[in-house]
């Protein structure tokens, strides 16, 4: 009887699908992976057998040949360039809508819908998406020069919290006295969220530059003391005690000064109307250029293609290392603290550790995905924001595990590295029987 | 015998190798002759199983063989003696012929020993199984590598540019004992560009030119001149003319410098010599006996130790001291030193930039404007594209994909512009073909005309006798008194490259 009854009490209707729906998952991806073992398999058994029987050959005797070698690419032109790219990303596009359909049961046509209706569905979706792509975009932006350096800057996103915190201080403090001069207090708000980036920039830079230190390291850590300098700000500024929520800054409701050093939609509004992230847009789209023309135009952008290229040769052409490798830094640091400047401004309107929401990082992937070419750059940020804002409108609308969703784009940017492999290697399948007859041909 | 049978192998768009057929026969040394990146190291690297052929067929005894790893060419008794030692510091002799052999789980190291020293003896070897690497010179490491594939079993031999870290004793040692291994009925392959050389050891020579055999013939048949001809594919000559010295003035005057490197080892000791203006000085020495820190002494590179002195003497100014200053000071202060750094795309040339950046890194920071230049930059590359004939599609093609030559031929170019009143240059025909080494030869003889101080860091002592007006001799650190090219003989530099400097000095 007792035992009856733990059985009922855990395996209940409602348990069982709970179970048996985990359980289908689980068995969809094992099925997934063993059906690739098993293809693999068959392959390779069907070629051993091939070989075999060449070996039997007597002519054949003796020549175990390598499957298949990898040589370098010619130089491929700019439309079979784009056709391997695009051809290779729609075969993982439709891998992720095979994985979904399969998890999920949901059709190719909703999910497809699903994935529009998550971006293009209302303008606040479409304001969202080109939002949140030049946010990407611009932090990305601030990794190229470092990058171009060989500089392993991973501390973006640190750079960018405290960007934020600084904005978000300012606007807390400084409102009262500059809520009529808003310009003034705007250029506050940018000047403290740069120089906030830059104090996290400096550290690393001088360390690498007089000692060597290495950056990646250093950087890494001082993420995690912006994280927790974030934190400490939340809880003493949160609004209800213990929440450690700090709310929203200058809200239109109680508070005094409503919307006040928000972008723009009490800042130039007069231009660019309210509600929309124009002017958003349009400070990152200034920065990208001027970074555009500073590495391509200047001696300064030139110094740092030298230092990147080779330490020695820099020394060796009278460039002075140290002071290239700090202002480089400080330049890269100063764009990541105004991106965060532009998040607590401009989005989120409030402070919290993840305001960043790891763009810090996911700019890394954008900048070489995107191989430092601006254009690039921007689809790449696009196509990211597109398949995470639609990860979400999937987890709602037809219940797919947010995480799985995380392991879906990961198969999507996996495909894309794989099209610059083909781009830039071709594989050949040894055949020694035909490469036989061409030496015959060849000799005769 | 080993037979290949139209071998061919691709990289990219870069035939190393193609269609090339080619008999080695036991009890004969083979030497492959050919300029730089004419494929004669892809060629044996298929050999050794480093590189698979794309095309083509190899034959050991008449039975085809496929060789896809070392191990594969090792077991069909191959083996090869790379340019670049592979040999573990730390271990022994014995240690090290033994790495990588696996035979059972327990070792006898005594046995292995003893079986070294046989191996050893048989060939002529004079060799110590239980000395550590660290403690070899080069030559008894080569010796070393040379035991290691004779211990596997190797019935060929391959021997990748063996005397360029040699002294001419050393190379004479070398031979002999090459020749023992051919009695002894060795197959042995020599790559080499060192025609006389070729000529003294070898029984056969194959010639390679851009990946394609040219001709086999038997050394008996050949001479200096027709080889050459052979490997360039045009008539040469190789004379190298020596213009008179005209009124030398001194532009350098270093005193007792002296060069630490990061283990604490002297690499420089007390070096002191003057380099005069309208004079070519050339500086002997095997191969990393300090001369790399004592060019990079003179341009600021490298830090020196307390004492050094390095003086330059300004055509219009007075003297200025060197010591201690940094490139940036060194070329604010208006001196025009010019030099040709010895590893080209580590210092020097930005591999991943074309001509034209590459040339900017001279001109660039002329002007104080913000915005770089590339106007003057540009005409430069030109300038330097059509005189020295550098082939490259474009003057904005990444200088890293051009050949050793060509990247050779920028830098050098590069330098020449920069109107230098003091020369420098490391290894500057290393990796050059034959014609190539001859214009830079020329250049350089331009420059002494025009009256500007040379230093050339060389390796081939027939070409240092020929082109410079006094010779140095740089060996672990110390430095000889000038020598008169015109006196003295290969041999006598030989001798002062093996630490006999002191004995020479206390006379």
């Amino acid at each position: 009887m007792i035992l009856s009854s733990v059985v009922d009490q855990y395996f209940r209707l409602e348990r069982y699908a709970k179970i048996l729906k985990v359980l289908a998952q689980i068995f969809i991806v094992v099925a997934i992976i063993a059906v690739c073992v098993l293809g693999a398999y068959l392959l390779v058994n069907l070629i051993r057998s091939r070989q075999k029987r060449k070996q039997e050959d007597p002519e054949e005797k003796n020549t175990k040949i390598p499957l298949f070698r990898i040589t370098k690419q010619k130089e491929l032109k700019f439309w079979q360039k784009l056709i391997i790219r695009v051809g290779i990303f729609l075969v993982g596009f439709a891998l992720y809508m095979m994985i979904i359909n399969l998890i999920t049961g949901a059709s190719n046509a909703q999910i497809l819908s699903t994935l529009f209706k998550g971006n293009f569905g209302s303008s606040i979706n479409i304001w969202a998406l080109l939002r949140n792509t030049f946010l990407l975009f611009g932090v990305g932006v601030a990794l190229i020069p470092v990058f171009k350096m060989r500089f392993w800057n991973i501390g973006a996103e640190g750079q960018i919290l405290v960007g934020g915190l600084a904005t978000f201080a300012i606007m807390k403090y400084l409102t009262p006295a500059f809520h009529n001069m808003q310009f003034l207090l705007f250029i506050i708000m940018f000047l403290g969220g740069i120089l906030a980036g830059m104090l996290w920039g400096i550290f690393p830079a001088l360390f690498k530059a007089k000692f060597g230190t290495n950056e990646t390291l250093f950087t890494l850590m001082m993420n995690y003391i912006a994280i927790q300098l974030v934190r400490y700000f939340c809880i003493k500024w949160e609004k209800v005690p213990g929440s450690g929520d700090v709310g929203i800054i200058n809200n239109v409701f109680g508070s005094e000064y409503p919307k006040v050093g928000w972008i723009p939609n009490n800042f130039l509004s007069s231009i660019f109307g309210s509600g929309n992230y124009v002017l958003l847009l349009l400070l990152v789209g200034v920065v990208a250029l001027a970074m555009y023309v500073y590495m391509k135009y200047t001696k300064q952008g030139y110094e740092i293609k030298v230092v990147g290229g080779s330490v020695n040769t820099a020394n060796y052409a009278a460039i002075d290392v140290e002071k290239v490798t700090i202002r480089t830094v400080l330049i890269s640091s100063a764009i990541c603290g105004f991106v965060g400047m532009l998040i607590v401004a401009g989005v989120d309107h409030s402070l919290s550790p993840n305001l960043a929401a790891g763009r810090g990082f996911t700019a890394i992937t954008v900048t070489w995905l995107g191989n430092f070419n601006m254009g690039f750059m921007l689809i790449i940020s696009a196509l990211l924001t597109f398949f995470s804002a639609g990860a979400k409108r999937l987890a709602s609308d037809i219940s797919l595990n947010a995480s799985m969703s995380d392991v879906l784009i990961g198969i999507l940017i996996f495909f894309i590295l794989i099209s610059e492999f083909f781009i830039r290697y071709k594989v050949i399948i040894n055949r020694k029987k035909k490469d036989k007859e061409e030496l015959a041909n060849a000799s005769n | 015998m080993f037979e290949l049978k139209n071998l061919s192998k691709y990289f990219g768009e870069v035939v190393a190798n193609e269609d090339i057929s080619l008999t080695i026969n036991e009890g004969e040394i083979l030497a492959l002759l050919g300029e730089n990146g004419s494929g004669k190291t892809t060629l044996m690297n298929m050999l050794a199983g480093l590189y698979y052929p794309d095309r083509g067929q190899i034959f050991l005894n008449g039975e085809e063989i496929v060789i896809k790893s070392p191990k594969d060419a090792s077991s069909y008794g191959i083996g090869m003696i790379h340019q670049h030692f592979k040999l573990v510091d730390l271990l022994t002799a014995a240690e090290n012929v033994i790495l990588g052999l696996n035979k059972g789980f327990f070792l006898d190291m005594e046995k292995v020993e003893q079986e070294i020293k046989e191996v050893g003896e048989m060939y002529g070897f004079d060799i110590d199984p239980k000395k550590k690497v660290y403690n070899m010179t080069v030559s008894e490491k080569q010796s070393l590598e040379i035991i290691k594939v004779l211990y596997r079993g190797a019935n060929l031999l391959i021997l990748d540019e063996p005397t360029a870290v040699l002294t001419p004793q050393e190379t004479k040692q070398l031979f002999k004992a090459l020749r023992k291994l051919k009695e002894r009925g060795k197959a042995i392959v020599l790559i080499t560009h060192k025609m006389n050389e070729v000529l003294g050891v070898s029984d056969s020579i194959a010639v390679l030119r851009k990946g394609k055999l040219v001709k086999r013939l038997a050394t008996k048949d050949a001479n200096e001149l027709m080889l050459a001809e052979l490997m360039v594919g045009e008539k040469v000559s190789l004379n190298i003319k020596r213009s008179k010295v005209k009124d030398p003035v001194l532009r350098l005057e270093i005193r007792d410098l002296s060069v630490k490197n990061q283990y604490g080892k002297m690499v420089l000791d007390n070096v002191s010599f003057d380099a005069y203006g309208g004079e070519i000085l050339g500086i002997a020495g095997i191969s990393g006996s300090g001369q790399k820190e004592l060019l990079e002494a003179i341009a600021g590179l490298q830090g020196t130790q307390k004492g050094s002195d390095i003086t330059y003497y300004h055509p219009k100014h007075n003297e200025i001291k060197l010591i201690g200053k940094s490139p940036f000071q060194i070329k604010r202060l208006g001196i025009s030193l010019s030099f040709v750094p010895e590893d080209r795309l580590g210092m020097g040339l930005v591999g991943s930039m074309g001509m034209v950046d590459n040339v900017l890194l001279r001109t660039y920071d002329e002007t104080p404007n913000f915005y770089k230049n590339r106007k003057r930059a540009k005409k430069i590359a030109k300038a330097i594209k059509e005189e020295l004939a550098v082939s490259t599609p474009s003057e904005e093609t990444a200088v890293q994909t051009l050949s050793g030559g060509n990247v050779q031929k920028v830098l050098v170019g590069r330098e020449i512009a920069n109107n230098p009143i003091v020369f420098m240059t490391a290894y500057a025909v290393r990796g050059l073909d034959i014609n190539t080494s001859y214009v830079i030869y020329d250049i350089l003889n331009k420059q002494k005309e025009a009256g500007v101080a040379v230093i050339y860091v060389g390796e081939d002592l027939d070409v240092l006798l020929a082109l410079s007006d006094k010779i140095l001799v740089l060996s672990n650190g110390k430095i000889s008194k000038p020598l008169d090219p015109k006196k003295v003989t290969k041999e006598e530099i030989g001798l002062l490259m093996t630490n006999k400097i002191e004995e020479e000095l206390e006379k």
